[in-house]
């Protein structure tokens, strides 16, 4: 029979190292996602995601099963996000298409690929128009900016981001729609 | 027109799929007629599609795998530290401070008041010559701390503040309560990794074999989180000679597959292979974990050796 989060909980919380693996493994993956989406560059991500297992490994043992264990994590994982100083901010930046041209070993990154694969027309356009929308989304607050992330890339329902970020759901409505709001008088015209 | 700025935000939920039942009908009605509205909406929905459209900018899988390998090196490393109150618990199965909150606060308390109470007839006790004890010289209080608080008016008496320290000597067999406790102490709280490998060595010498539960905690937990590696292997080389149980088990396992000095890791493997003789092929949790270090470990001869284990659990 498979283990529930409150088994695997219980056990960590008697210092089952095994028992605190699994349930990371069960649930980083949605925590790496916000990071992603929420900082779009990966070493920033992997700063979040080790510093909220580091805060969930601390803290497993005042965890009174008030909430889902899934949206405890979620909730420190915004918690984190939010806080988060970029590493750009700290003088370090790799930005993902740096890396990845990197790790690919290619010298010369995107340059070289997309004049290889020049995508048609439509598809330029709107993989122009997906970059021009996340830079208007990197002027907003990180509140704003975390909402319009978890609804917009993530997916989550209004309700599931208000639980996450321990907010009414109007308040979350309201950065929703600000934020959207900020996003279109960057873009112009366009949409 | 007032009609069309309370609706924008509906129009917004719309455009996201969140909008109740109830209320799209009022909405989709209105934009009929209202082209700003509907602008809204086209728009929003482009930028929604535009957003699922496009190519996710990472490597997630990538990126997960090393993110999992960089947290689990950061535990292995003993870089994350437990509250004290959560190694208490560790080493006392059982213990909550939730549940003693409210004795822990009376006796912080009561503290407070015998440090207030300490103190307050200390200023002009100070202010007299200081008293030499009769005691011999063994039982004098060691002077510690010594602090100047500031001069009196008087011109010239001073305020000193210190510690006195008073030497405690106790004689007993390892059986003894009280040369227990003080081991123990030294074994988990003493800053010096000396004094905790002595404890630790002593606690391990023949004679203490029948070893309570608080000792077997206060060994377990300098294995799983004892800074120094001579501490952690010389807890390990004892908890080897107590009667194996689970709580050993997990110790050992624990070290297995978190402790950062591949050392330590082979003396685990050797040591589940020796005290879980016979029972491994059977044990499903070592099996697990010595699977997982054969995979995984970073060290190939701790991978060998696990490999090792398994082949030959398998052949029993």
């Amino acid at each position: 029979m498979q283990e529930n989060d409150t088994d695997l909980v219980r056990q960590a919380q008697q210092g089952d190292i095994s028992a605190f693996e699994r349930l990371v493994f069960r649930h980083d993956k949605q925590v790496l996602g916000i990071a992603a989406r929420y900082v779009v560059n990966a070493e920033d991500a992997k700063d979040i995601y080790q510093e909220v297992f580091i805060r969930v490994y601390r803290n497993i043992r005042r965890f009174r099963f008030k909430s889902d264990f899934a949206t405890w994590v979620h909730r420190i994982t915004v918690n984190v996000c939010l806080t988060h100083k970029a590493r750009s901010k700290r003088g370090i930046h790799v930005s993902i298409d740096e890396q990845r041209s990197d790790e690919d070993g290619d010298p010369h990154g995107g340059v070289e690929l997309r004049a290889d694969t020049e995508p048609p027309d439509e598809a330029a356009h709107n993989a122009r128009m997906a970059d021009d929308i996340m830079a208007a989304v990197g002027t907003l607050s990180p509140r704003q900016k975390m909402v319009f992330t978890m609804k917009y890339l993530e997916g989550y329902t209004l309700k599931e981001i208000a639980h996450m970020m321990n907010c009414a759901e109007g308040t979350i409505k309201r950065y929703l729609f600000t934020a959207t709001a900020r996003v279109r008088a960057h873009m112009g015209g366009r949409t | 027109m007032m009609n069309h700025r309370a609706l924008r935000q509906d129009v917004c939920l719309l455009a996201l799929n969140e909008l109740e039942e109830r209320s799209r009908a009022r909405v989709l009605e209105h934009m009929r007629t209202c082209g700003e509205c509907r602008a809204l909406h086209d728009g929003l929905t482009r930028i929604a599609g535009t957003l699922a459209a496009a190519p996710r900018a990472l490597d997630e899988e990538r990126l997960l795998a090393e993110a999992r390998a960089d947290l689990m090196r950061t535990l292995r490393s003993g870089a994350v530290r437990l509250r004290w109150s959560d190694r208490l618990a560790e080493l006392l199965p059982g213990f909550s401070l939730q549940t003693y909150r409210v004795a822990l606060g009376a006796v912080a308390f009561l503290a407070a008041g015998i440090l207030i109470g300490r103190a307050w007839p200390a200023a002009p006790a100070m202010s007299v010559p200081a008293r030499v004890h009769g005691a011999g010289p063994s039982q004098e209080p060691r002077i510690a701390n010594i602090r100047f608080q500031r001069s009196t008016d008087g011109g010239d008496l001073y305020d000193v503040e210190y510690d006195e320290v008073m030497p405690v000597r106790i004689s007993g067999k390892l059986q003894d309560a009280a040369i227990q406790k003080a081991l123990v102490r030294a074994m988990i709280g003493d800053e010096n990794p000396g004094v905790r490998l002595r404890a630790v060595a002593t606690l391990g010498t023949p004679g203490s074999k029948e070893t309570d539960r608080e000792i077997k905690a206060a060994l377990v937990l300098a294995l799983r989180t004892d800074p120094n590696a001579g501490v952690r292997k010389q807890a390990l080389q004892v908890l080897r000679r107590l009667p194996y149980d689970d709580e050993i088990k997990n110790a050992f396992i624990h070290t297995l597959m978190f402790d950062r000095n591949p050392g330590l890791r082979v003396d685990a493997i050797n040591s589940l292979d020796s005290v879980a003789a016979g029972n491994v092929a059977t044990d499903r949790a070592l099996l697990d974990a010595l699977r997982e270090s054969a995979a995984r470990d970073v060290n190939t001869y701790v991978q060998w050796k696990a490999r090792a284990v398994l082949q030959e659990a398998k052949r029993q």
